[in-house]
């Protein structure tokens, strides 16, 4: 009801506000066959494993099939990569992709006032924009594009294909995430908060003004009247509710546990976002089933709270049984947004490699409760697919074709 | 103003700063201790026997030996025999490599979390503080020494930061414990200059100079100018005859110090290839993300380069509308090309591998990340490659060099053990 309420009044404005028209040199999605049979070495889609001989025929927009010995109807157009790998999409599960803007400022964070529930990452995210592309040039099909973590609460987080599209088309879930920071970052950013004590004060009032706002709203349907819509409560109501998660950017044990009672009192649901700290407490999260979304290249620099980073951390909340995927986070020097590249990086720091490949496919799919589309190569999901010269995480491998929604995206 | 002939200056006395006052028989007397166990250590003769011995400068060696004798690399030869005496190391299923060699970090200046109190990484309250010395910041114990020596890091130069035109003196190391001096390598010290962004918005911002590209340039000349009068003098002078500032650009201008020139966007990286040429500075340029723009020019002036720790030339203000191989290309032409971590993310491998996805050839990555580096910061005598003569700092892997999953299993540097993988990790 309420993601219906919102997109009644948000997607008509957002639509208009997003064209701002690709400029010269900008990539569009070039005309495309009736259908792509995509023929390689080897294809890998979790579940299946690494299948000898993969092949994946793209129609409509979807995955129509997979297997080896496919045949090609007449209308497709056949791509062939004998050593190469087929792999689904990757997924980023939480990034500022988009918001960057070009050139002329960050889109990332609204940092006037500490709590800005009422906006949508959806706004500023550019399809046109160099990450965007370059994310895109490296495999990543799908991202959560939230705003920064400089406020308590940035803004609604929306999950969104990466293919240069000017519509709504590429929206997967629209709001997907509330996007909400505890810990040193907000505490630097406003006049208020100043302390841990503030930051929770302030979510706790505004979260239940939230339910106050969700009671009046039930009270004036019931009373046949038609309630007044309040956008800064619109989204957190819908927390509430329980229609999507909370998706909190917290580093230290004491952050997460703040995030943790809030959840508890308020009742929504928790995804971690960085917790360079979560694998203190992998046990206690784990029997909560609060999955994290773990930075797997952790740059030295320009972050407080990192005492405990390691390495190690994916490898040690696996183990535990926490559900984590994958995101390339600030402090990474691998600006072109390599998440496969990223990802590789753990397989010296004891994750496996195939655990590797579902931190950034299948996990985040599941996390972020659209598994049903996305994550996997499976007939009737969404046709976003990669192709590989090589093995995944062969330093020389290299994206050779990605296929968004069944369409190959310009070849670059 | 044309080239400064080089020459000695026979009043240099690096030492005379190392260590002051009252606490330099303490240390000297704690090092002694500290070393003594090492000493031990490398009096031993070690026989390293490894599937592949990659010397990086005289290809590898399957099966292959180093032999070790009193901290430095006796032989290099194919085979698994041992002599006898010698202690053996048995990496028979394994791949031996030079310790890798970091050009540009800043290890120890600013502790991991940002303590604040603990950031000591650039004197930013005056454009030129060439006399500030790393040594009196760099804190030992700094637990990334340990976490970049189980990554393979043996050989670290620590500079100053880059906000400043001229921010001071920058020291290699050795990476093992046992204190500063232990740690240090006696060479000529680096000193560091930047050009371009970050002098500029340290102090232009503060309404002071340089606010530009021009006045940045006008102020290095005009500093650089005394310097160079000074040394053309060349008389021996005695220390506190001139500013401290001063001798340390003339030890730069004479030779006996390097520099190592933070630039980035190319006109920077030209702007800093003049300077060297005009006074006759030897050492190297950092981070050069533009430097594909200008090869050639760079080739020309056989100027090594430090390139990191991005290596796609993305940087904030002008990205290329799609990842350059920016090292690749800079070999290409024919320059020498170092990967720097620039304490950034800490794995040289990594770093490496990323330049190979970008397309460096594997080889040069190698080479890249060990003697590259070396030469770069003027200690290719000593370490970058294995060779008879050199210091025995080597490197034990699981796999290939060039693969993610492949670990640093044990790290030995003059020759004693000290690092070793757990077998949990």
């Amino acid at each position: 009801m309420s993601v219906q309420r919102l997109s009644s009044w948000c997607i008509p404005v957002l639509a208009g506000m997003l064209w701002s028209g690709p400029s010269a040199g900008q990539e569009l999605v070039p005309d495309q066959p009736a259908g792509w049979l995509v023929r390689a070495g080897t294809l890998w889609s979790d579940g299946d494993g690494f299948v000898a001989g993969g092949e994946v025929l793209l129609r409509d927009g979807t995955i129509a099939a997979v297997g080896p010995d496919l045949e090609a109807p007449d209308d497709v157009e056949v791509i062939d990569v004998t050593d190469g790998f087929i792999l689904p999409g990757l997924i980023e599960a939480h990034s500022q992709t988009g918001l960057h803007g070009d050139g002329v400022g960050w889109d990332t964070d609204e940092d006037t006032r500490p709590i800005t529930a009422d906006l949508h990452a959806r706004d500023a995210f550019y399809a046109f924009a160099a990450d965007v592309a370059s994310a895109r040039r490296s495999g990543i099909t799908t991202v959560l594009a939230t705003p920064g973590g400089k406020n308590l609460i940035g803004g609604s987080g929306v999950l969104i294909k990466t293919a240069p599209a000017v519509g709504d088309e590429n929206v997967v879930r629209q709001p997907a995430v509330l996007k909400m920071s505890l810990g040193d970052e907000p505490k630097r950013t406003n006049a208020a908060p100043r302390t841990r004590m503030g930051e929770v004060a302030l979510l706790r009032e505004h979260l239940s003004r939230a339910r106050k706002y969700e009671e009046e709203r039930n009270q004036a349907e019931q009373n046949g009247e038609r309630p007044a819509v309040d956008a800064d409560f619109e989204t957190t109501a819908a927390l509430l509710r329980g229609e999507l998660p909370a998706l909190v950017q917290a580093y230290t044990t004491k952050d997460i546990a703040n995030a943790l009672r809030l959840s508890d009192e308020f009742g929504f649901d928790v995804i971690l976002a960085y917790a360079t700290q979560a694998h203190l407490i992998a046990g206690e999260l784990a029997r909560r089933d609060v999955p994290v979304v773990l930075a797997s290249i952790k740059g030295l620099w320009y972050r407080y709270e990192k005492e405990s980073f390691s390495e190690r951390n994916a490898a040690q909340l696996l183990d535990a049984g926490v559900r984590i995927a994958l995101q390339l986070g600030e402090g990474n020097p691998y600006g072109g947004g390599d998440l496969l590249f990223n990802a590789g990086y753990l397989l010296k720091h004891g994750l496996a490699r195939e655990d590797a490949l579902r931190a950034i496919t299948s996990w985040p799919a599941e996390l972020l409760g659209v598994a049903d589309r996305l994550g996997r190569l499976r007939p009737g999901m969404d046709g976003d697919v990669v192709v590989l010269s090589g093995p995944p995480f062969d330093p020389r491998s290299q994206v050779l074709h990605v296929f968004i929604n069944g369409q190959r995206m310009p070849s670059e | 103003m044309g080239p400064v002939r080089k020459r000695r200056w026979a009043c240099r006395d690096w030492s005379a700063v190392r260590v002051s006052g009252s606490w330099r028989a303490f240390v000297l007397a704690a090092v002694t201790i500290a070393a003594m166990p090492s000493e031990d250590a490398s009096a031993q003769r070690v026989a390293v026997v490894a599937k592949t011995v990659n010397t990086i400068s005289h290809g590898s060696l399957s099966p292959g030996v180093v032999l070790i004798a009193d901290g430095k690399i006796e032989e290099v030869r194919a085979g698994t025999e041992t002599p006898p005496g010698y202690a053996v190391i048995d990496a028979s299923d394994r791949i031996v490599m030079p310790g890798l060699v970091d050009a540009h970090t800043h290890y120890g200046l600013r502790n991991v979390h940002l303590t604040p109190g603990r950031f000591d990484m650039a004197e930013s309250s005056q454009p030129f503080t060439p006399h500030a010395d790393v040594r009196d910041a760099l804190d030992p114990d700094d637990p990334v020494f340990d976490k970049v020596r189980g990554l393979g890091a043996t050989t670290l130069l620590v500079l100053p930061g880059s906000s400043n035109l001229v921010s001071g003196l920058g020291w290699a190391l050795k990476n093992r414990d046992g204190g500063l001096d232990r740690m240090l390598i006696d060479s000529r010290p680096v000193l560091k200059m930047a050009l371009g962004m970050n002098p500029k918005s340290a102090h232009g911002r503060r309404e002071r100079s340089p606010k530009t590209r021009m006045g940045s340039s006008a102020m290095l000349r005009a500093r650089f100018e005394e310097a160079a009068r000074l040394v053309r003098r060349g008389e021996p002078r005695q220390a506190g005859e001139v500013d401290r500032e001063l001798e340390v650009l003339a030890a730069a201008v004479a030779g006996e110090a390097l520099v190592h020139i933070h630039a980035v966007r190319a006109d920077d990286i030209l702007t800093a290839l003049r300077l060297m040429r005009t006074y006759g500075l030897e050492g190297s340029l950092g981070h050069v993300y533009e430097g594909y723009l200008v090869a050639d020019e760079i080739a020309r002036s056989e100027v090594p380069v430090v390139v990191g720790p991005k290596l796609d030339g993305w940087y904030r203000g002008r990205n290329p509308p799609r990842p350059v191989d920016v090292s690749g290309r800079l070999g290409k032409a024919g320059v020498e090309v170092s990967i720097m971590t620039d304490s950034y993310v800490p794995d040289l491998f990594l770093q490496a591998c990323f330049a190979v996805h970008l397309g460096l050839e594997e080889e040069e990555a190698l080479r890249a990340i060990t003697l590259n580096p070396a030469r770069a910061i003027g200690l290719a005598d000593r370490v970058g490659s294995l060779e008879p003569g050199k210091d025995a700092d080597l490197i034990v892997l699981d796999g290939e060099p060039l693969a993610l999953s492949t670990n640093v299993v044990r790290v030995l540097i003059e020759g004693e053990t000290v690092y070793e993988r757990a077998a949990t990790e």
